[in-house]
């Protein structure tokens, strides 16, 4: 491990250093442009912001959460409430004592909670799935009764096209001028998939949720024994033969795909660790050598694929045979898996588990050994434990969930002590190289805005289109695939809407929602200005596109109500034939030409780092 | 290719076994084969399905709102729009046959067909007789419809236009000249002083609307297309009015009496006559397009007749005047440009025509509908028939609404005299305003304004053209219906017929003939094309002017995406969203929607590199906008609020 001076983005020296001020890191930064520059990662919110003082400042969803703990607050008043928080939708998000907000203002209209007109299940998103049959199988929101009645729906809907030789795609339902909802339909016959959204997603975004839903089911039953269950009956009920985890992981994915903050589904890609070259290059050598060992080589087949990914399905580093790779939604789906089904896995257990992934071989099972990679595995270094400790806030199920997970695939269903041993050995190689520890790091720090001499950027998403992969600068507390999942669930295919769920007391749990509120804010933010430069149907508008997007205060503030700050935010969309380039700039640059040369430097940075922040090759053999 | 059009009221049906009653049109545009048609349980079965999926679809969200839903199946698209709260009207089409056509375009359509038929017989929920109802709707759905399925590309005519069906077009025409102060009045308060509000209008003239509408051929821009002024503020049907004219206008190249009237219609030619195609009627004789006028003849009785049998008489015996037409499908293919064409209006070119297209003053044996057409329309919420007439000058239309009360129009005096001070401000209005000055260099951008609260549309994008040679091989033909029938049972067998390929280099023109004594007209002029002619240069006001059809096509498609953007947009209600859109192949687009308007810029970004002056922007405060051309940047400083 060679220092470099100009390696300046991971940054082993800073990483103390930033531990070591704190949590208002802002003094202690070395650089200028930090002032102007930060980004929300490094602010801790709790310092910056007085809660208190301000009962009703907090986006809506917080406030729901809030009106519904103060009953005796009258309807009329919650109503009122509800439109002074829009009309100072940022006032919470005034910084003290930065000269920069460092949060972005919601540019989304939010639902009216005490809106009379609103259908059955005003959600905004819904999945439905149900069997060819009609039978149900899951739904997102509603009552068991009402969601039953839909799917008939659905069925007769879709039955009645069926007869007529056609298949429904989609519907779009618009009216005075704006698209007010797009449903979507996939027929994966014997299992019928819909979702509606009435937000800003495309035809596309959603039959890729839907395929993503489908293929979960895939991935534990297998396509064969999807066919095998239907053919036998057609009115076979899917409920009964799903566990309890099934049901709570469609929950978790549809939650994830509504309410998180998920670039993977949106970019179909994945997120890589930003590693040194020489690190990856370590990695890749320890996994290969143990692979490759003489009594192994002589089984070939034992290991199909191996991989090392880190907390938020981050992509460390890969192993694969030579001409072969492993489809983005499979990992995507092995990556839930190991995030949230198993994220109670403890250190010392490994995991043997046959999982089917729909588009390796969709009627097949492969089998995975999983173990994790704790840093106490290695030789405990004091930087370490301050490391542990700058994050005290996350309990120990959060901390075993954000460990990295080595993970082994085999054809064979009885490699599983062939396989723990390759592990071991690598497990061992990797400690003895102290390279667990660079990965930990890495995962821990990742980049932030500041590495990059981007002026005016808050954040941006970087998907190099030749790696199926994406970057992006550090986002505090972020897990992609573990979004708060929660409990309460008393219906057999359905998930309760979190209405009534008492709120969960925590010292933190107020900062928790509000910047879990900012990661959705964020995704919307993402999930829009993609939409400026791709169609309906997921092409891109031109082979290269640049658009920028800018939203801003409509005429004059309202007379008499307080309003926060002005909204003024830049976004910018690049598509080109080998990156992607999505960038939400800080409130108040509106600078175009100075946010342009910004995305041409961020996209010469990661052009320059390619080696760093993505995969390129893997080891293979 | 469309499939069907059905219109269906659930709200007619009571229980189960009246569900029939629901249904109003229901009409297929596809032969089915064998002679077997749709049952009527399979058309209930299908309404039951839309009907259900416009259910399904409000569990979700706020009943109130939805007007509109498209459904795209694996080869059809369902568009269904919802009128008056209860009524459905759904057209199926395969887009698999037609080149790209947005649903959108399709849904603008459907609204305008609502929008026209509205203006011809009123609300729907008027109807007390249901039958009477579908009877209407059958004389005026399927034939708008039948003609776009012949003409598809009437579809996409207004490209990404149609994506505000409910605003109207307004000619875009600088008020330049108007500083020559001599003139005293404006041309608007010569006809507000003399038409209006004169002694002898009292409270009969309701409102003149006067329409600028030159021929989009010769790369003419659409800028100055459409209303140029209306003068009674309260006029809530004015964007039904406006685009049924432009409608007409578009469909069949040219406004006439006849088609004011709505005596005419596009039909496919007969299929047992494939010489008929245009390409190959050189080698027709006349006694041939006889035979083919006389099988017609059958069709023509299909269609509700407008004569009254007396009249048809009297035309029997002007056969003076229907032998002096020479057949134009003889001819008209031939023509290779309108100077060869020895019209008598060559020699005064410079003399404006101006005449009543639909007036009392049509010879007395034409039908009701030629002397006075009777619209519905709607001042200030209220609803009430109107007598309208229509009035030309040159390219700009005059439609005059009388009360129904108001007797005088019958007065050929009157109308004399209306005609004299219509043709005087209208002439002043061509004086001051619409003079054209020929630019030296075209606009380097395209425009577009929707104002949201007046529904009104500014905008330079030029539109797409007629395809000059349409897909389809049958020949159009362009009929006046009954009169072309009875004209060839008379003696000497000779037609009105024009056989027209739709194309706008093509001018019917048989009225010509008749008009002095017929009272009927044409509006434009041949001589407007020869004056074009001489001069093609001088029309191209904006840069796409020159682009050729496929690629304008294609433009107005991808700008029809940028603007579908703003409407999935969930932005807050009190933010703006202002967007920049540069795609590869030169189109850069600005956009920007706030509370009060929608604004659209195109320009192209490889032309703007040479001609970028120097001049940077001022520093700290670089919109969006700035980003285009100074040119647009100008116009943008010019014609916003800021």
């Amino acid at each position: 491990m060679v220092e470099t001076p100009n390696e300046n983005y991971v940054d082993k020296l800073r990483a103390p250093e930033r531990l070591s001020s704190g949590s208002n890191s802002h003094q202690s930064s070395p650089f200028i442009i930090r002032a102007t520059t930060d980004p929300t990662t490094s602010v801790n919110l709790t310092s910056s912001f007085s809660s208190a003082s301000r009962p009703f400042a907090d986006d809506a969803s917080v406030y729901m959460d809030l009106a519904s703990e103060q009953q005796s607050v009258s309807t009329s008043r919650r109503h009122l409430e509800h439109q002074l928080l829009q009309s100072m939708r940022s006032l919470d998000l005034s910084p003290r004592g930065h000269a920069v907000s460092n949060e972005i203002p919601s540019l989304f209209e939010t639902r009216d909670p005490d809106n009379e007109s609103q259908g059955p299940l005003p959600q905004e998103k819904q999945f439905f799935i149900l069997s060819s049959a009609g039978k149900p199988i899951f739904s997102m929101h509603g009552k068991d009764e009402l969601v039953m009645g839909l799917m008939g729906i659905i069925h007769t809907v879709a039955n009645y096209f069926k007869v007529h030789d056609t298949k429904i795609h989609s519907i779009t339902n618009s009216g005075g001028g704006c698209i007010k909802q797009n449903l979507v339909f996939i027929d994966k016959n014997p299992i019928l998939l819909m979702a509606v959204s009435s937000r800003e997603e495309s035809l596309n975004d959603l039959s890729q949720q839907l395929d993503f839903l489908y293929s979960y089911l895939i991935c534990t039953l297998s396509r064969r024994q999807l066919t095998r269950l239907f053919t036998k009956r057609e009115n076979f009920d899917l409920r009964h033969f799903l566990t309890n985890t099934d049901f709570e992981n469609l929950t978790h994915i549809c939650e994830s795909i509504a309410n998180g903050f998920n670039p993977d589904f949106l970019l179909g890609a994945l997120r890589c660790l930003t590693m040194r070259k020489s690190t990856r290059q370590a990695v890749h050598t320890a996994m290969l050598t143990h692979v490759q060992h003489a009594e192994v080589a002589s089984e070939r087949g034992t290991v199909l694929y191996g991989l090392i990914v880190a907390p938020g399905g981050q992509l460390c580093a890969v192993l694969r045979p030579r001409g072969h790779t492993l489809h983005t939604t499979d990992l995507h789906l092995l990556f839930s898996l190991i995030f949230n089904q198993y994220q109670g896995l403890q250190d010392d257990q490994e995991l043997w588990l046959p999982i089917c992934f729909p588009k390796f071989n969709s009627s097949g099972f492969l089998h995975c050994f999983i173990r994790r990679l704790p840093p106490h595995l290695t030789r405990t270094s004091p930087d370490l434990t301050a490391a542990g400790s700058e994050t005290p806030l996350e309990d120990n199920r959060e901390v075993s969930s954000s460990t990295p997970a080595l993970v082994l695939i085999s054809a064979q269903k009885e490699s599983f002590f062939e396989l723990k041993k390759i592990g071991q050995q690598i497990v061992d190689d990797l400690v003895s190289k102290s390279l667990l520890e660079q990965i930990e790091r890495a995962s821990k720090f990742g980049f932030t805005m500041a590495d990059i001499p981007a002026k005016f950027v808050h954040h941006f998403i970087y998907k190099s289109k030749k790696h199926v992969q994406y970057v992006m600068p550090r986002l505090e507390e972020l897990d992609l695939y573990n979004n708060d999942p929660y409990d309460d669930r008393t219906s057999t295919f359905t998930a309760n809407y979190r209405d009534d769920q008492g709120e969960y007391e925590r010292p933190d749990s107020h900062k928790r929602e509000k910047h879990k509120v900012y990661l959705y804010k964020l995704m919307r933010t993402y999930t829009h200005i993609r939409n400026n430069v791709i169609d309906q149907n997921g092409a891109p508008l031109n082979r290269s596109v640049l658009s920028f997007i800018q939203w801003s205060s409509d005429g004059l503030p309202m007379n008499g109500l307080p309003h926060g700050e002005v909204v003024d935010v830049l976004c910018l969309a690049w598509l080109t034939p080998t990156f992607e380039l999505f960038l939400i700039c800080n409130n108040g640059a509106s600078d175009r030409n100075a946010v342009l040369r910004s995305a041409k430097a961020i996209v010469d940075w990661c052009r320059r780092n390619e080696d760093r922040l993505f995969v390129k090759n893997g080891a293979i053999f | 290719m469309l499939k069907f059009i059905t219109v269906f009221n659930p709200s007619y049906s009571r229980n189960e076994e009246d569900a029939d009653k629901q249904l109003l049109l229901f009409h297929s545009f596809q032969d089915l084969q064998d002679g077997q048609t749709l049952s009527l349980n399979d058309k209930i079965a299908q309404l039951g399905v839309i009907q259900a999926m416009w259910q399904f679809s409000k569990t979700f969200s706020e009943s109130q709102g939805t007007s509109e839903s498209v459904v795209e199946l694996d080869d059809t698209v369902l568009c269904t729009i919802l009128v008056e709260n209860s009524f459905f009207i759904t057209l199926s089409f395969a887009p698999s046959e037609l080149p790209e056509v947005p649903a959108n375009y399709v849904l603008a359509n459907l609204r305008h067909c609502y929008d026209f038929s509205t203006l011809h017989f009123g609300l729907w929920s008027t109807f007390t007789n249901h039958t009477q109802l579908t009877d209407r709707l059958n004389e005026f759905l399927v034939p708008f419809w039948a003609e776009l399925n012949l003409m598809p590309y009437n579809l996409w005519h207004k490209g990404f236009l149609s994506c505000w069906p409910d605003c109207y077009k307004v000619a875009d025409i600088e008020e330049g000249f108007q500083d020559n102060k001599e003139s005293s009045t404006s041309w608007e308060a010569d006809l507000k002083q003399q038409l209006l509000i004169d002694d002898s209008n009292f409270l009969g003239l309701q409102d003149i609307l006067v329409y600028h509408l030159p021929k989009t051929t010769s790369g003419k821009s659409y800028k100055k297309y459409g209303l140029v002024s209306s003068f009674t503020p309260d006029f809530d049907w004015l964007p039904q009015i406006s685009n049924w004219i432009e409608h007409l206008d578009n469909v069949y190249t040219v406004l006439s009496s006849h088609v004011l009237a709505g005596t005419v219609q596009y039909k496919e030619a007969v299929e047992e006559e494939p010489m008929q195609e245009p390409s190959n009627n050189e080698g027709l004789s006349t006694s041939q397009s006889m035979a083919a006028q006389s099988r017609k003849l059958y069709n023509n009785f299909m269609y509700p007749l407008t004569f009254a049998h007396d009249a048809v008489q009297e035309v029997g015996n002007m056969t003076g005047i229907s032998s002096s037409m020479s057949l134009l499908s003889d001819f008209m293919p031939k023509m290779p440009s309108w100077k060869i064409w020895p019209g008598p209006e060559d020699n005064k070119a410079k003399v404006a025509r101006s005449e009543f297209l639909i007036s009392p003053l049509a010879a007395s044996f034409l039908p009701e509908s030629y002397k006075v057409k009777k619209m519905h329309l709607s001042y200030g919420g209220l609803i009430q028939r109107f007598n309208c007439l229509f009035w030309f000058y040159n390219e700009t239309l005059v439609v005059l609404i009388y009360k129904e009360e108001f007797e005088k129009i019958w007065d050929h005096e009157y109308l004399h005299d209306t005609h004299f001070k219509l043709s005087q401000s209208i002439a002043k209005l061509y004086s001051t305003n619409l003079k054209t000055i020929s630019k030296i260099t075209p606009d380097s951008f395209c425009y577009a304004v929707v104002t949201k609260s007046t529904r009104r549309l500014r905008s330079s994008f030029p539109l797409n053209e007629v395809v000059k040679t349409p897909e389809s091989t049958s020949a159009l033909e362009l009929v006046v219906n009954g009169l072309d029938g009875f004209l060839t049972l008379g003696p000497n067998r000779k037609t009105s017929v024009a056989t027209l390929n739709p194309s706008r280099n093509q001018i019917a023109f048989e009225q010509e003939a008749a008009k002095e004594s017929w009272g009927l007209s044409l509006m434009g002029g041949i001589f407007k094309k020869t004056q074009a002619d001489n001069n093609p240069t001088a029309q191209t006001d904006t840069f796409l002017d020159g682009v050729p059809e496929e690629k304008l096509r294609f433009m107005h498609l991808d700008i029809n995406k940028f603007i579908n953007t703003l409407s999935t947009s969930r932005r807050a209600s009190d933010l703006k969203e202002e967007k920049l859109i540069k795609l590869n192949n030169g189109v850069l687009c600005f956009l920007s929607e706030n509370s009060e308007e929608i604004i659209v810029l195109v320009e192209n970004w490889f032309d703007k590199k040479s001609s970028r002056t120097k001049k940077q922007p001022p520093k700290g405060n670089s919109a969006l906008v700035q980003h285009m051309g100074t040119e647009a940047f100008h116009w943008w400083r010019k014609n916003t609020r800021a």
